[in-house]
């Protein structure tokens, strides 16, 4: 039985390891200053692992994202391809991320910044309708979390329908797929979520040829990586009024510099990448759970496809 | 076939003239201030008119309120004791009335006017974030418009109770009931939502000695009315740090006056009596059916009993 390696990018990992140990004690799990010969390493749970250090750990058996991406594991070139990819699939995540889609649309749509603009010189407007049968959610992406949230959206009472790369049937949920299908989708929905993976397909797909199909006053929701947006074609599409808002959670750099524009734009609902935080406690359960997995030679829970990068 | 008066200072009488002409053939509509003669009016579809306005109509049958609450019409010290008094209990007014809840309960639990804050000094710092199951939200009423809201935030994960008058049996959702029982309610809630119809128990309610049962760091939500709740001690105890942030969308004096301390206040966010708005296409069916059932002598829908007035 090999080491456990805990590492996470810029944090602390003792507390998962704490975790760990408490939930398996069996388990050897340990920080990256503390793995001895690398050899010993059986298993890396990781985010952000340095580029080059998987192919030092020859022994290494399974690596495990702490996040639903693997986009991070994917993009060191020297990861050894034998070794399988697990993502976390954790219904906790999912209801983070739930939460975090249904304030944003629910802000749009109910208008918090126009009341907080009020304010300013104490304004009591009349004649104001909110219609709901307006609100219709297109979500990009299908997976655990897309699925999600597209129920979610249903049961509020909104109009929801899906995107993904290839044709999905879901029961209850209009999906469409390949690029014909992406368009027709934006031209359906006032709001758009982006759940997709980062793959080179998906990198710059939140484009001005997308915004372009929606309604005037439309929503943008970027859940999921920052490599989603063009962000200049972002700026001009709220410029122009094709978008009203857009709220997004994760960016190109992160943390977002303190000099980016959207940081003062008061269209822009930024959240510093908090949209489905995983819960120490419920995710190391689906670690433990692959490790057991890995060791019994089955495949562990969220194994991904590289070549398809999801 | 008697006629139907309108009159209200906030909805237009042409969409109701409409939706319900289309409903009653041959209704006689008469919008004030063109009343013709008074003892024409056999049922009366009112919101806020003076007091003295309604007895000026020997032969009125009914009074349906254009909202969901009567109090404006029990108001009324010369009410006129015959008519049926029918409020208007409107499918799209739960569900607009859940959706404003749910903005509130979302944003308070996801610390979004802590996020807000940060956006403003151009700060990236994920904050820990309390598990859903965790934040106990708490609703003062649980009529026709709480028992929905609140069943939709149980839905999204929280843990979820409410106070009525009498007990309530709603799924998911912990019933409290009367006097005896309200502290323990609010000892347990970490976001409060009024949703209470005015009657003298319940003008003034939500005061400093409530608030002071609720937990260190708990929210205040408000959509009853505004007599339900003191603005001065809500002030303080938000000042005092007791309680961490408030949202109204209903006031003692409406148009919220400019001077206001609540306009200002960076805990409080004012809306302008929006959460639920009346729709007389969605409103229309049940306001024809009472006009059809009390004109042809039989038991109303959505009555009022005078005794507790709600």
């Amino acid at each position: 039985m090999g080491v456990i390696l805990v590492h996470v990018a810029n944090a602390d990992p003792a507390p998962w390891i704490d975790e760990l140990r408490r939930q398996a004690p069996d388990l050897d799990a340990r920080g990256l200053d503390a793995i001895g010969d690398p050899a010993t390493v059986e298993v890396a749970i990781t985010w952000k692992l340095p580029h080059g250090l998987f192919r030092t750990y020859p022994n290494l058996a399974l690596i495990q994202s702490m996040a639903a991406g693997v986009d991070h594991v994917l993009a060191d070139p020297d990861r050894p391809a034998r070794v399988p990819v697990a993502r976390v699939v954790d219904p906790w995540m999912a209801r983070s991320m739930v939460h975090q889609v249904a304030l944003a649309v629910l802000r749009w749509h109910r208008r918090l910044e126009w009341v907080e603009s009020m304010r300013a010189d104490a304004r009591w407007p009349t004649g104001v309708v909110f219609d709901a049968d307006a609100v219709r959610v297109g979500v990009l992406g299908l997976g655990h979390l897309g699925q999600a949230v597209a129920r979610a959206m249903q049961d509020l009472g909104f109009a929801a329908a899906g995107w993904a790369r290839s044709p999905k049937v879901i029961d209850g949920l209009d999906c469409h797929h390949g690029p014909e299908g992406l368009r027709a989708l934006a031209a359906w929905s006032s709001v758009l979520v982006c759940l997709l993976p980062l793959t080179p397909e998906t990198e710059g797909i939140l484009n001005a040829g997308l915004f372009e199909r929606m309604a005037p006053g439309s929503l943008l929701v970027n859940v999921g990586r920052g490599g989603h947006l063009v962000e200049d074609d972002l700026i001009a599409a709220l410029d122009g009024g094709r978008l009203a808002a857009a709220a997004l959670d994760v960016f190109r750099t992160e943390p977002l510099p303190a000099g980016h524009r959207f940081w003062s734009d008061p269209r822009v609902y930024l959240t510093p990448h908090i949209a489905s935080e995983i819960n120490p406690v419920t995710a190391t359960r689906v670690f433990v759970e692959n490790i057991r997995r890995s060791r019994a030679g089955h495949a562990p829970i969220g194994l991904i496809d590289p070549a398809k990068g999801y | 076939m008697p006629a139907v008066l309108f009159r209200s200072p906030n909805d237009s009488s042409e969409p109701w003239r409409q939706a319900l002409s289309e409903r009653i053939s041959g209704l006689d509509f008469r919008a004030w201030p063109n009343v013709g003669d008074p003892a024409d009016i056999g049922f009366a579809l009112v919101w806020k008119v003076p007091p003295s306005f309604l007895k000026e109509f020997p032969n009125l049958q009914a009074i349906c309120s254009l909202g969901q609450g009567v109090d404006h019409i029990f108001g009324d010290p010369e009410l006129p004791r015959g008519p049926h008094i029918l409020r208007l209990v409107d499918p799209w007014m739960g569900r607009a009335m859940a959706e404003w809840f749910l903005l509130q309960v979302l944003r308070f639990h996801r610390q979004g006017p802590d996020y807000e804050a940060l956006q403003r000094r151009r700060e990236w710092k994920q904050l820990p974030a309390p598990e859903t199951s965790t934040r106990r939200v708490g609703f003062l009423g649980l009529g026709a418009l709480g028992a929905e809201a609140a069943g939709k935030v149980a839905a999204l994960g929280f843990d979820v109770a409410g106070w009525s008058r009498t007990r309530k049996s709603i799924p998911g959702i912990t019933s409290y009931a009367g006097p005896d029982e309200l502290d323990a309610f609010l000892a347990r809630t970490d976001i409060l939502c009024g949703l209470l119809p005015l009657t003298p128990e319940t003008t003034d309610l939500m005061d400093a000695r409530l608030f002071a049962k609720l937990p260190k760091g708990a929210f205040v939500v408000n959509a009853g009315r505004g007599a339900q709740l003191v603005e001065t001690d809500l002030l303080a105890a938000l000042d005092s740090g007791h309680l961490a942030g408030a949202a109204l969308d209903v006031f003692r004096t409406e148009p919220l006056p400019a001077d206001n301390p609540l306009w200002t206040h960076p805990k409080v966010q004012v809306w302008p009596h929006v959460s639920a708005l009346t729709n007389a296409d969605s409103g229309a069916d049940q306001v024809a059916e009472n006009i059809r059932r009390v004109f042809a002598g039989e038991t109303p829908i959505n009555s009022v009993d005078p005794e507790r007035q709600y």
